[in-house]
């Protein structure tokens, strides 16, 4: 017990006139680092997840020496089972986790409402059937009508903070005024991409994603948090190496393949050009590998954004004039994600081919 | 470096011992804790340590030049010089884009382009935060209300990392005093202090954070395919997750300056409980209500003058109170509608703070009144912009499904503004039990809490919202 020396009374920070027990720094100190123990031991696989979902490095290496002694006693002794619990319950029991998921309400929803200002580079469509165009499209190799209100396109966004951060929703708007187009999901996970399948299964995820919503067209953009490291044969090999990019292609392939030969439509978004010189070499990199593989595929297009996010110089610049001629701050204090203003940048042209390839163009609104 | 992460509580335990170690050896401990103070800053980008550094020497070069002004005239020159200086910091930090493009903007209708320059300048955290904690202390000392202080007890002050980056607002003669001699090792209100931190750990990881994602987020951001009742229960997601992030983090904060010995003033009092727009500015955000109090509005003339003039003031300090959140219209609008308010309701002589001998249905239609002008505020506090603000509005007339209200957003809200009227004894009396118990057993129970705050929070940990102001 505490001494009762050290309970007396004490003006609290809130004002309040309890009396508040006063500890000696020993008692405070043991009672943090029993606190820290065991809520390691309780999140113990939440924290070797962390600790693995680290860039390749010392860090990252010694977070795991860490974590993972902790993790394996905590399954060895079964207290890692609460956690476990809590996880299922929440419905994070799934490998293919996902944590910003936004399944989306039906089509009749965005039918003619109003446009939020400043937001309109894309031509809204009467939300008649008589505007629905004939599309054909074929998803899990079956083929699809013609778009029309009662039939809309399905469109799946997926991908990681680039999608998180503001694309997602910006694009799911450009979306819903076409009123011919169902955004059925806002897939992201900050921090995953095809670089760290060991954290994220993105394969695995979009098979799920196409076999339980079937959707017509998928947006993905991967690769805010893929120019980093591989650990390919037990060596860790940086992206400007010849491994590493080999690496990444054939990832990128396998990936393009399985949605390929799924029959959808997938439109790969492109990276914006970045602000730091060695990301913008990355980037590029990067690039080139979504451009060059999506060109040897039927049904895989790549968006290219990079130029939207130069200047005149055709250099990096957080500052743009947008279509109405305003400078407009279009990035992130990062250098890499957009803000709200950049994602409808990015966004436009992405829906303006969708409505393209899908013929979805009808009659203006107003 | 945030507060909810495994780095920070490396860091922490690492400051907490050889924090107490060092006590002892004042000096000492006052060095190891600015060096761990520098280290928690410069996880962020080391380059602003600089900035910190020089702020620093700014104000007490300031301070220690108006000591040594002869006559009143020449000490009032001095530190309108240390505003200024401030002042100019915080602007160019943190104004400079906003003014350029604007101007640039509106000059642009004309075919003018002012020759001034788009720079991409990187918002420092926590600059407004440690730039009016050194405001007040040069104010304070031009005003002989403290002495100036040895040099090593400023860079302490202004750079002591609980509260460095999003407050409280600590005055220095709140926090200098403190530094004058070792704390107590003995006298620790350790388990107020597990309290605040615990409370505060789930009101950002668990409430804050899975409101953004289950609703607001998507509200704000899209508000044309949302219902009337959608939106609503948006913005009232978003009253309590601001509540819930801001609160949050200065309620850790306090515990964790409390376990090294330090007291800071309360934050925030029950804000969604209060009666009046008045009341709720002496719950909501205390630290920056006073200082608008003290170092803006009474300067301005406060309520000495006529009514006119104490319109005058109260708006013009509120207008200037919501800039200092941010380069926006959004936030002036914001903060002349609270100005407006504050305005009325003292006209009206309605800004009650107590409830004391008030009805008991009076008492909650003022506060459901008051809530909810709160939150017409926080729309525009929130939105990308006034037209955004006032899209999100129009929207409260959508009829249509409500399929974005689950019952976990309803929960979520509930609880939110439930922890308002929760009686300060109760949780007085849980820590008084838990103050007689085993500091092993306190931390035991410690560690399940956190067990529930990561395990009920959504993955990842978001920035707080007050970081980017």
């Amino acid at each position: 017990m505490i001494p009762s020396d050290h309970v007396s009374t004490v003006e609290q920070p809130d004002g309040s006139d309890a009396r508040a027990p006063l500890w000696a720094a020993g008692h405070v100190i043991v009672a943090v680092v029993t606190a820290l123990g065991v809520g390691a031991v309780l999140n113990a696989r939440d924290l070797l997840a962390t600790a693995e979902r680290q860039p390749f490095g010392w860090q990252r290496d010694i977070s795991v020496a860490v974590a993972a002694p902790i993790a394996w006693l905590a399954a060895e002794a079964g207290l890692d089972r609460p956690r476990g619990a809590i996880d299922v319950a929440l419905g994070r029991q799934d490998d293919t986790r996902a944590a910003g998921d936004r399944s989306i309400g039906s089509v009749d929803r965005a039918v003619a409402q109003p446009t939020p200002p400043g937001s309109g580079a894309v031509p809204a469509v009467a939300p008649s059937p008589d505007a629905a165009q004939v599309a054909v499209a074929t998803v899990n190799g079956v083929e699809r009508g013609p778009v029309t209100v009662d039939d809309p396109l399905r469109l799946y966004i997926g991908g990681d903070s680039m999608v998180e951060i503001q694309f997602g929703t910006a694009l799911q708007d450009l979306a819903d005024e076409t009123g011919l187009i169902e955004v059925v999901k806002i897939d992201y996970d900050r921090g995953s991409g095809l670089s760290r399948p060991d954290y994220v299964d993105w394969p695995a995820r979009l098979a799920q994603a196409s076999e339980e919503l079937a959707p017509d067209a998928m947006v993905l953009y991967f690769g805010g948090n893929d120019a980093q490291p591989l650990k390919i044969d037990g060596v860790v090999h940086e992206p400007e190496a010849p491994e590493w990019q080999a690496e990444y292609r054939a990832r990128v392939a396998r990936l393009m393949d399985q949605l390929a030969e799924a029959g959808h439509h997938v439109y790969w978004m492109g990276l914006p050009i970045p602000q730091a010189q060695k990301m913008v070499v990355r980037f590029g990199i990067m690039n080139a590998i979504y451009q060059e593989e999506a060109a040897t595929r039927d049904g895989i297009t790549f968006v290219p954004v990079w130029d939207l996010f130069a200047n005149e110089a055709g250099v990096y610049s957080e500052f743009l004039t947008d279509d109405d001629g305003d400078i407009v701050d279009m990035r992130l204090n990062d250098g890499i994600h957009l803000t709200t203003a950049g994602a409808y940048r990015a966004a436009r042209p992405t829906i303006a081919r969708i409505v393209e390839d899908f013929d979805i163009r009808a009659v203006t609104v107003g | 470096m945030l507060f909810p992460t495994v780095e920070f509580a490396v860091f922490f335990v690492v400051v907490l011992v050889g924090g107490w170690l060092l006590m002892h050896q004042l000096t000492a401990w006052k060095l190891f804790v600015l060096a761990a103070s520098y280290v928690f800053y410069a996880a962020w980008d080391w380059r602003y340590t600089a900035l910190l550094a020089g702020s620093t020497i700014l104000n007490q070069l300031t301070v220690l030049t108006i000591g040594r002004q002869p006559t009143e005239r020449r000490r009032r020159l001095a530190l309108a010089a240390g505003i200024g200086a401030n002042l100019g910091v915080l602007g160019w930090f943190k104004y400079y884009g906003f003014f350029v493009t604007s101007a640039r903007n509106a000059l642009g209708e004309f075919g003018i382009t002012p020759p001034l320059p788009l720079l991409e300048i990187v918002l420092p955290v926590g600059i407004s935060f440690f730039t009016f904690q050194a405001m007040s202390y040069v104010i304070d000392v031009y005003r002989d209300e403290i002495d100036a202080a040895p040099w090593l007890d400023v860079f302490v002050y202004l750079s002591f990392f609980p509260q460095l980056v999003a407050g409280p607002i600590v005055r220095g003669s709140e926090f200098l005093p403190q530094l004058r001699a070792p704390r107590d090792p003995t006298a620790i209100p350790a388990v107020h202090a597990f309290g605040l931190i615990l409370a505060g750990l789930f009101k950002k990881v668990v409430i804050a954070n899975a409101l953004a994602v289950a609703i607001v987020d998507d509200v704000f951001a899209d508000p044309g395919t949302h219902t009337a009742l959608e939106v609503l229960a948006g913005v009232y997601g978003y009253a309590v997750q601001i509540y819930a992030d801001f609160a949050g983090y200065t309620d850790i904060a306090i515990g964790v300056a409390l376990l090294l010995g330090f007291r800071f003033p309360q934050n925030f009092d029950a804000p969604y409980a209060a009666l009046s727009l008045r009341d709720f500015w002496r719950r909501w955000h205390m630290t920056l209500s006073r200082w608008l109090r003290d170092y803006l509005y009474i300067p301005l003339g406060g309520s000495r003058g006529g009514a006119a003039s104490t319109f005058a003031a109260l708006i013009t300090t509120m207008v200037l109170g919501g800039l200092w959140h941010g380069a926006a219209w959004t936030f002036v609008l914001w903060g002349l509608l609270h100005g407006l308010g504050l305005a009325a309701e003292r006209a009206l002589g309605q800004g009650v703070v107590s409830a004391e001998g008030m009805r008991p249905l009076e008492a909650t239609v003022r506060r459901v009144i008051t809530f909810h002008l709160v939150c017409l505020g926080w729309i525009f506090f929130r939105a990308e912009s006034v037209g955004d603000a006032l899209h999100i509005l129009a929207r409260l007339t959508a009829t249509g499904p409500v399929d974005a209200v689950t019952p976990a957003v309803l929960l979520l809200i509930a609880i939110g503004i439930g922890f308002q009227y929760v009686p300060k004894r109760v949780g007085a009396r849980l820590e008084l039990a838990a103050g007689r118990m085993r500091p092993a057993a306190v931390g035991a129970m410690l560690g399940v809490g956190l067990l529930v705050v990561d395990g009920f929070g959504p993955e990842g940990i978001a920035p707080f919202i007050y970081f980017q102001f």
